[in-house]
């Protein structure tokens, strides 16, 4: 009954446009008040949901790229993507994908690249004769990308919401195979999809000193995730730390070395990178009360008890998991799914003996894609907006791009060797 | 008083000694009570860590919650017995929860907080795990960077006061911060240092026993204050029994279990001497000491350590 | 009323920003501490603070843009006037759970008013404030909303 309360009330509101986060809070609050418990309740799973260290290097991360991009780096890593796969057929579609490669590193948000890249990329790929939505579709399908490679907010906030257990350096290098293996799979549907339509490649090739400066430009940015990166990997900082001194380096770069920014832009800059992560801390704050409330009232037991009375196989555990969150990223944005369900499945993934690491990129990547498919995809609404064109069209578009992701996906899924032993293996290599 | 139903929260995963624990608690309130009392365990942090536990049995949102040493954090009294090389060993420092002095605490820490102790059961005791050096003497722990948790006064001063270098590293990051020599290593139970597989990157354990850490069983003042007396004796025996059953799990898993895992992954694991012991607790304690009596009161801190005088006389030990 | 207003308003954006550029440099120093001296005990602590102080409140202008995650598809295919009157209707809502919020955070504020953070030594009530003060933030915008709201339902009848 009160669960009926909880999942009512949590969709009309939804439905009626209520913020995620705020409906998460009210649809807790009936389930609270229907079974008379205390409203201190709602506070204290908030607090609880919210005060982590680990936390801090979300407006951290935000804050880096939000100064990249302020100080104007999108041109330099798109110049930097199309000098090295421009001349393929299909070659700006091929260059945003890439872009999206490069640019992962500086936003960890799918959101933030299609907007940053999409609004250079789309009207640039039309000028060459590009269906409108499909340069569309290219941004938003190779968007997910930047979550997956590291660094990446999403791998943060799944790590946050299970609770410690996994570690997050972990987590980022298990991203690098699956990002790659995404781009490419893309970048194939791309040079299929050109080829069938006569689209253009770059003819004109670079000349020597502009392969030099451009990459020198470019290198500038990419040292920043890979300050990220190695810090975390290699434990001389924790991520919140190599975010802080991210932060500080695009400082430098932007005022020093390329002097983009201005020091009246900054306050400006902070603020709005604190407005950006507001929105997924508020997020975690009330889905704190919320899993209380799951919790409590027994579902992720109910749901350990159905996949198990349905399988013991952890593989086709994995693919009923595989269907399930498709559905659920469908109707969920990706933060409230993974903050929602990530502790719950986490949970009942480790009843199978399924690895945690892999378990997670499964999981998140599985969620990602949820992004670019209606009714709910963030990723096309904002695709709709930046690429000015009609959603039906671009959802036509981008279908073949989420088939190809699928697969990826479930490669993903049944040979977790390339998210576990990869990672491992490169670890031992560089003697981690 | 009404029947009663208890949502228990606890950080374990179901097969940890203290799980297990409260397993046998479940077991015996249920049955003792015909039914009057029930309960249903939420192991894992599901209803959040112990910190956050204990807040939540402090405002009645939890009615029983799982408690560890964090309490000490939460009511300062309770420092005394976080001592390091206060305790011999598990036997006595489990005497001292059921000792006349802890009572007093518990009857103070009620009264005060609203938050009370139905049983104790210590769970091990902190020991050096490094991947430098093996350690048999005070001076061998010199310029080793500890880890510590950055809230911890208590640790921070005892491990610069044996001449380590405290450097606070949160809890998700102690695996890599080793590996990579960000810290050297840590104290923790052996029975943590198997679960995390600290192993894997640090070599040395010495057996010195510095803190003793323990898991509580407790309760909401006001709630207990609710219960009539028949169910109130039902719940204490049923956290003395639990106490009991996790007690004898974990001190075999720590001197059992864990050590014959470090033995075969070639950890060098070698006990202290029992003049080095002496040396590296009265180097902690001329720091630690002072500055508990400072926060606390000398009145207290001595009674404990008195207690745990008699206790050791009483008990024959070492 | 207004400029005072305005002006309350630019020195709650330069606090939040201010929150952002000390969590930076803080973090950023006890790196450079960790590698130097050795690591101090409150940058930790203090970054968590500031962090929910900052954002909390930083959320109250993102609702004022209405700019948090949502569904607004259904609503923006019934209409303005229906849309303005559902919209005013969850602003409501919003206010109630807000409410509920703050009622349920006095106890808890009062609980650890006496008791110490682990390394700043200040009371833990510091932090836990954050949640009450943002959600009042909340109850004001949503006043302004649905105020704007009505305004939309009167202009499109
Ligand atoms: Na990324
Ligand atoms: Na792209």
């Amino acid at each position: 009954m009160i669960l009926i309360i909880l999942l009512a009330s949590f969709l009309v509101f939804l439905l009626l446009g209520m913020p995620v986060a705020f409906a998460i809070g009210a649809a807790s609050l009936a389930a609270l008040v229907a079974s008379d418990q205390s409203l201190v309740l709602l506070s204290h799973f908030m607090y609880i949901g919210m005060e982590s260290y680990v936390l801090v290097s979300v407006p951290l991360f935000v804050l880096a790229g939000e100064i990249m991009l302020r100080g104007g780096m999108t041109r330099s890593l798109t110049e930097f993507a199309d000098m090295l796969v421009g001349r393929l057929r299909g070659g700006m579609g091929h260059t945003n994908i890439a872009g999206s490669v490069f640019f992962a590193g500086i936003t960890g948000s799918a959101s933030a690249d299609t907007t940053a890249l999409g609004s250079v990329l789309i009207p640039a790929m039309a000028e060459k004769g590009y269906d409108r939505a499909y340069a569309t579709a290219i941004t938003i399908a190779s968007s997910v990308i930047g979550p997956i490679i590291p660094p990446s907010l999403t791998f943060v906030i799944y790590a946050m919401a299970v609770g410690g257990d996994v570690s997050i350096g972990q987590l980022f290098l298990a991203g690098i195979v699956p990002g790659i293996l995404v781009a490419f799979a893309l970048m194939v549907m791309n040079y299929w999809i050109s080829h069938k339509r006569g689209y253009e490649k770059r003819t004109t090739r670079y000349s020597f000193a502009e392969i030099v400066q451009i990459t020198l430009r470019s290198l500038i940015v990419l040292v920043m995730p890979g300050i990220i990166v190695l810090g975390v990997l290699s434990g001389n900082f924790t991520a919140t730390e190599s975010a802080a001194v991210a932060s500080v380096y695009a400082l430098v770069v932007c005022f020093f070395v390329t002097r983009t920014l201005k020091l009246a832009e900054l306050p400006s800059i902070f603020f709005s990178s604190a407005k950006v992560s507001s929105i997924m801390l508020l997020l975690l704050a009330t889905s704190s009360i919320l899993s209380y409330v799951l919790t409590t009232q027994g579902v992720p037991r109910y749901l350990a008890e159905f996949f198990t009375s349905v399988t013991e196989n952890k593989y086709v555990f994995l693919l009923l998991l595989n269907v399930m969150l498709l559905a659920i990223g469908t109707v969920l944005d990706l933060f409230p799914a993974i903050i929602i369900f990530g502790p719950i499945f986490a949970q009942i993934a480790d009843g199978y003996g399924v690895d945690p690491v892999h378990f997670a990129v499964v999981f998140c990547v599985n969620l990602l894609l949820g992004l670019n498919t209606p009714p709910v995809g963030s990723g096309l609404f904002i695709g709709a907006a930046v690429g000015r064109v009609k959603l039906e069209d671009l959802i036509r578009q981008v279908r073949p791009f989420i088939l190809m992701e699928v697969v990826v996906l479930l490669v993903l899924t049944y040979v977790p060797a390339l998210t576990t032993e990869l990672p491992r293996e490169l670890a031992r290599l560089l003697g981690w | 008083a009404q029947s009663v139903s208890l949502q228990i929260g606890t950080i374990e995963s179901p097969t940890g000694a203290n799980s297990q624990g409260w397993q046998a608690f479940a077991q015996y309130v249920e049955a003792a009570s015909g039914g009057d009392i029930a309960v249903e365990l939420f192991h894992s942090g599901q209803l959040g860590d112990t910190e956050k536990l204990l807040e939540g049995a402090k405002l009645g949102i939890n009615k029983m919650v799982q408690g560890d040493e964090t309490l000490t954090g939460a009511y300062e009294p309770m420092l005394a017995w976080f001592t390091p090389y206060l305790f011999p060993d598990e036997f006595v420092m489990k005497a001292f929860f059921e000792s006349e002095t802890f009572g007093e605490l518990n009857e103070m820490m009620a009264e005060d907080m609203g938050v009370r102790v139905l049983a104790a059961s210590p769970y091990g005791f902190y020991n050096f795990i490094n991947k430098t050096r093996p350690i048999d003497k005070l001076e061998d722990l010199d310029g080793l960077k500890l880890r510590t948790l950055p809230s911890s006064q208590l640790t921070i001063k005892a491990w610069e006061a044996l001449g380590a270098a405290a450097t606070p590293v949160s809890w998700g990051e102690i695996y890599t911060s080793i590996s990579t020599g960000v810290i050297d290593g840590l104290g923790h139970t052996l029975g943590i240092m198997v679960d995390q597989k600290y192993y894997e990157v640090a070599k040395n354990v010495t057996l010195d026993n510095s803190i003793g850490v323990v898991n509580f069983y407790l309760v909401n003042e006001n709630f207990w204050q609710s219960l009539s007396d028949e169910q109130r004796k039902v719940l204490k025996r049923g956290a003395e029994i639990g106490a009991a059953a996790e007690f004898g799990i974990a001190s075999y898993r720590n001197r059992v279990d864990a050590l014959e895992v470090l033995a075969e992954n070639g950890v060098d694991v070698r006990p202290i001497s029992e003049e080095e012991r002496a040396r590296l607790r009265d180097a902690a304690q001329a720091a630690v000491v002072p500055w508990m009596k400072e926060t606390i009161g000398a009145e207290i801190v001595d009674k404990v350590f008195a207690e745990v005088d008699s206790i050791e006389k009483r008990l024959g030990g070492n | 009323m207004k400029r005072l207003l305005t002006l309350f308003d630019s020195a709650i954006q330069l606090f939040i920003a201010g929150c952002i550029a000390t969590i930076m440099v803080v973090i950023a120093l006890q790196v450079v501490m960790r590698a130097t001296v050795g690591a101090l005990p409150w940058p930790e602590e203090l970054s968590v603070i500031l962090m929910l102080w900052g954002l909390m409140l930083a959320a109250a202008y993102v609702l004022n843009e209405r700019g948090h995650v949502g569904i607004q598809f259904f609503v923006d295919m019934l209409g303005p006037r229906p849309g303005a009157a559902i919209s005013a209707l969850m602003h409501v809502i919003i206010i109630i759970f807000c409410a509920a919020v703050i009622w349920g955070a006095i106890d808890k504020v009062e609980s650890v008013w006496n008791l110490k953070t682990g390394s700043l030594r200040i009371s833990r009530a510091v932090p836990q404030l954050a949640i009450p003060v943002s959600c009042a933030a909340y109850i004001f915008v949503c006043l302004r909303l649905i105020a704007e709201d009505i305004a939309i339902w009167r202009r499109s009848s």
